[in-house]
């Protein structure tokens, strides 16, 4: 893909996801590249799900990977870019745990959350999962819901990952 | 009983704050743009719900139905022109006056927090409760949320309720005062230049009309 950013990283600045809202523009617009930092993620610690650089692929395009069986071209095709989701979920933890924007940024796969933030209640999970929902467009089951994925924000953003490929393709996954 | 500031002046402001849990979170804020529209010549008013703040109504017999008719006897009872209803307020606003719905959500939205709220409180305590068995619950008996007693008609009503589709009150988001909204936050605070921002926007609003 020509467009996309060439390494696999993440961007560290929770401003940006508003600028993306706010000019629809796709990740790896050149125009930005100068607004924010780049960070690599070292692979090993990284968060796997959805690692493919993403395609917004028109239907035609599903229709042939469905009909190929290729299930993993079709999961990758519907996959966000990995840092979209990461820079709208350190803006909604932003939001909810009142921190400053240059704090998130600094957030790694490691960074403890619940249990290490106080801020991070039960009704502050609550609050978060009701954010994810709206701003990632996913559902959260009850059955979702354990500590591993609360205990760090790289587990949280491989969960926050994984529902958007799955809510993306599930309309059609019964044809 | 009421907060508001009466000066008897022409310009007469209904404010339907949030509910339950986020009222909390918000009264300081909502009370920070009260006083800005005093400044700005508004009187405004906001009413304690029945069963909620100083009412001595018992909260589990509380329903949706009748805090909008208290929503529509206050605006008489005050001789309000306008309304400004904040996040779940908006579901009690009524219809025909003229005025704001800020940030506003559905019944089912605000059930879904408080219940997961719940749920997850409890499993650290080690109980396992799922939402929707909660649900089921909640609408024959009521269900304590958060604090916060949750009658089994208030429950049944919040789940499938919508801001009235007919009524005249423009919809301000979140985006338009600027920052995030403080009902997200785990404490209640406040923030000067939101506050400025939607007292203005109410204020040009009113001052025009």
């Amino acid at each position: 893909m020509a467009d996309a950013s060439p390494q696999i990283g993440w961007t560290g600045c929770a401003g940006f996801a508003a600028k993306l809202r706010a000019h629809n523009l796709p990740p790896g617009n050149p125009q930005l590249e100068g607004d924010f930092h780049q960070m690599t993620i070292e692979p090993a610690k990284e968060p796997v799900v959805a690692r493919e650089e993403a395609v917004n692929s028109p239907l035609p395009v599903d229709q042939n990977l469905r009909a190929a069986g290729d299930e993993a071209a079709l999961v990758s095709a519907h996959a966000p870019d990995r840092s979209v989701v990461d820079l709208l979920l350190r803006d909604i933890l932003r939001d909810v745990l009142a921190l400053e924007a240059e704090l998130v940024a600094e957030f790694t796969g490691e960074t403890g959350l619940f249990g290490h933030l106080p801020e991070l209640d039960s009704m502050a999970v609550a609050t978060l999962f009701t954010e994810m929902e709206d701003r990632l467009e996913i559902i959260i089951e009850d059955d979702d819901v354990d500590g591993e994925m609360l205990e760090t924000y790289g587990g949280l953003l491989a969960f926050a990952e994984g529902k958007t490929v799955i809510d993306t393709i599930a309309p059609d996954s019964s044809n | 009983m009421a907060f508001g500031f009466d000066g008897g002046r022409e310009k007469r402001l209904l404010v339907l704050p949030a509910l339950f849990d986020e009222a909390n979170k918000l009264r300081r804020q909502t009370v920070e743009v009260l006083h800005r529209l005093d400044l700005s010549g508004i009187d405004s008013f906001m009413p304690d719900m029945p069963g909620c703040n100083e009412s001595i109504q018992p909260p589990e017999q509380q329903a949706l139905s009748n805090w909008r008719d208290g929503a529509k006897a206050a605006a008489r009872h005050f001789g309000a022109t306008h309304v400004l209803a904040i996040r779940g307020g908006t579901l009690l606003a009524p219809a025909g006056l003229p005025g704001w719905r800020f940030a506003p959500t559905t019944g089912s939205k605000i059930l879904r927090s408080l219940l997961r709220a719940r749920t997850i409180s409890s499993r650290e305590s080690g109980v396992t409760e799922k939402i929707d068995e909660l649900s089921v619950s909640a609408r024959q008996k009521g269900i304590d949320l958060a604090g916060w007693t949750i009658g089994a008609k208030m429950f049944a009503e919040l789940e499938s309720a919508v801001a009235n589709r007919d009524s005249q009150q423009a919809v301000i988001d979140q985006t338009e005062i600027g920052g995030s909204g403080l009902w997200l936050r785990s404490e209640p605070g406040e923030d000067p230049e939101q506050a400025d921002a939607l007292a203005a926007l109410v204020a040009m609003g009113m001052m025009a009309a």
